[in-house]
């Protein structure tokens, strides 16, 4: 209900007084920051410039995320991904886990997407496998992986795995989920999740529609990216490493924690391999770390709303759970294989 | 006038009669985010601010994406010509808000490296995953934070530095003192940073020989002296401790 209200209330015009207030908060936070950063504080010099770091080296990626995604909505017709429907069934499921390379959206693009396709006779199992590969498994993702690992010593496990991982347990979701009709498996047409990527109707130019789309992916995914940040810098911050370290020596409760962390924080997969990368530092191995990497873009908090509108409630049980059990099971095995 | 949050669409069609014609507040709103964020990555490279953040791996990160947020403010601009005339919501304005203040945060704190607070808390910097990097140093390498750190934590690099205790060498780093360090040392250290200041961890050596008082915590100083592994720490008995500015590059990357 206070949800709803405050829904209501944002979603008014703002008037001036209201734009002021806004202006006065920023020019407030920047006299905060003026008057305390300068080594005054050393717990908040140290927050503000590990949160700056993350910011800076990983909002770059959101942005040709954006770019990348936007080209495929706008440009890419629907008939080149629909295409994965009408391979023999065998095939399905492998395409779609590495058609993400060819159309790199973000997860929060591929849900809509996976919709429309099933809803234009792609089978379910093909569509939710791309829904949850695509955002692993492409190039904008492997490049911002790469460049947050290298020098590590774990450069090409961190990107090989994740991209291996991320397949693997997407099609283990499609396989698991594709048994059922569209019907069982959405909820009414009337889902309403399409945010900014999804704007076809309107007679504009196709680099008009771009440009809108790249504008409305940035803020969408840049303000998860900012959250995460906050919290991780946190973290950095205040927890002493060796504390954090007894928990990253747990076999098990690593991992766990990892995927927890990563349903948390919200990331989005061009900027996440920043966040799972300082975590290193504690002790979490490469298969926590790789678990953080795959279970985030397919199952977090943002998503958990956006699979709401989208699904039944009994297939979000059923995709989180067996996400989840897939993440965990292979991440456990790679823990025995490769430490 | 009808109204349009920055990231969700319209589901009405725009009115795009010559009378309805106007710019599109809420995406000139996002556009000036956009041109925001790029005027900050501009203004961290040419300012070499960016070195305070990011690794020298990682520097090229910040040209990429000041061009890349440059052409989608200069486009996003464009893009918002000749639209129906709306006006922005608070939910929009909220949100221009939060993407913005982390600029705020940076551009009104003043320049800072991480220091002693932060380094109370990692661990020292053991080189795992970079023991390649050790065997690059031989009995003729210049003495720095790295190879002090590959002699605390790698058998050959403990050799090579105890064939050349007693030999000069000039080291600038952060004072720090920790619980147990007597009024007469300091404790220099630097941070490693691999991608960026997130992943930092310190390499620390004890400064011997210290004036009591002299130097300030969290002050830079360049300290020249005679370097000695002394069990699995090392030491450098200082002949002199200068101040000194903050380094262009604050954070070493192997």
């Amino acid at each position: 209900m206070v949800t709803q209200r405050t829904a209501i209330v944002l979603d008014r015009s703002a008037n001036g007084r209201f734009l002021a207030g806004v202006v006065a908060g920023l020019a407030a936070l920047g006299y905060a920051a003026w008057t305390l950063g300068g080594g005054r504080a050393g717990w908040l010099q140290t927050w503000m410039v590990i949160f700056s770091s993350l910011i800076i080296s990983a909002l770059p990626f959101v942005a040709l995320g954006a770019v990348a995604a936007s080209l495929v909505a706008v440009f890419v017709p629907m008939s080149a991904i629909e295409r994965i429907g009408r391979l023999p069934r065998a095939l399905q499921l492998p395409v779609a886990a590495v058609a993400g390379v060819g159309f790199p959206i973000c997860e929060c693009g591929s849900v809509p997407l996976a919709r429309r396709l099933m809803l234009r006779g792609v089978p379910p199992g093909a569509a939710i496998t791309f829904m949850l590969a695509a955002p692993v498994v492409n190039p904008v993702v492997m490049a911002s992986t790469y460049v947050a690992y290298r020098g590590r010593g774990s450069t090409l496990t961190m990107v090989g795995g994740r991209v291996l991982l991320g397949a693997l347990i997407a099609m283990a979701v499609g396989w698991v989920l594709g048994r059922k009709a569209p019907e069982d498996l959405l909820r009414g047409t009337g889902g309403g999740t399409e945010h900014a990527h999804v704007d076809f109707e309107r007679p504009e130019s196709r680099w008009g529609r771009f440009f809108g789309h790249v504008v409305g992916d940035f803020a969408f995914m840049a303000k998860y990216l900012i959250a995460g940040a906050v919290v991780a810098a946190i973290v950095q911050t205040f927890l002493p490493q060796r504390m954090v370290q007894g928990l990253a020596t747990l076999p098990v409760i690593e991992i766990v924690a990892m995927m927890g962390l990563a349903a948390i924080l919200s990331l989005c997969s061009e900027s996440d391999a920043f966040i799972a990368a300082s975590f290193s530092q504690y002790g979490f191995g490469p298969s926590a770390q790789l678990a953080f990497l795959v279970f985030g873009p397919m199952v977090d908090m943002k998503l958990g709303a956006m699979y709401g509108g989208t699904f039944k409630p009994a297939t979000v049980g059923a995709l989180v759970a067996t996400a989840a059990v897939a993440t965990l099971g292979i991440s456990l095995w790679l823990e025995v294989a490769i430490g | 006038m009808k109204t349009a949050p920055l990231d969700v669409p319209r589901p009405d069609a725009p009115d795009l009669t010559p009378a309805g014609r106007g710019w599109d507040r809420a995406r000139l709103l996002g556009a000036g985010v956009l041109g925001a964020w790029a005027a900050m990555f501009w203004f961290l490279q040419l300012s070499g601010r960016l070195n305070l953040y990011l690794s020298t791996r990682t520097a090229w990160i910040v040209p990429t994406g000041a061009i890349v947020l440059s052409v989608g403010a200069v486009g996003a601009t464009f893009a918002a010509r000749g639209r129906e005339r709306t006006s922005i919501t608070r939910r929009a304005a909220v949100t221009a808000a939060i993407l913005i203040a982390p600029i705020v945060l940076m551009a009104a704190a003043p320049p800072t490296t991480l220091g002693s607070f932060s380094s109370s808390r990692k661990e020292q910097f053991s080189g795992r995953g970079l023991w390649t990097y050790w065997g690059t140093f031989d009995e003729n390498s210049e003495i720095t934070f790295f190879f002090v750190a590959a002699s605390k934590y790698w058998e050959g690099g403990a050799n090579l530095l105890g064939q050349r205790a007693g030999d000069e060498a000039s080291f600038v780093g952060f004072a720090e003192r920790w619980d147990s360090t007597p009024s007469d040392e300091v404790v220099l250290t630097r941070f490693v940073v691999t991608c960026c200041v997130a992943d930092a961890t310190p390499i620390s050596i004890r400064v011997v020989n210290v004036p009591p008082g002299s130097v300030k915590e969290d002050s830079w100083i360049e300290v020249t002296g005679q370097v000695y592994p002394v069990g699995n720490d090392v030491i450098v008995v200082a002949d002199s401790i200068e101040p000194a500015p903050t380094p262009d590059l604050p954070y070493i990357t192997p």
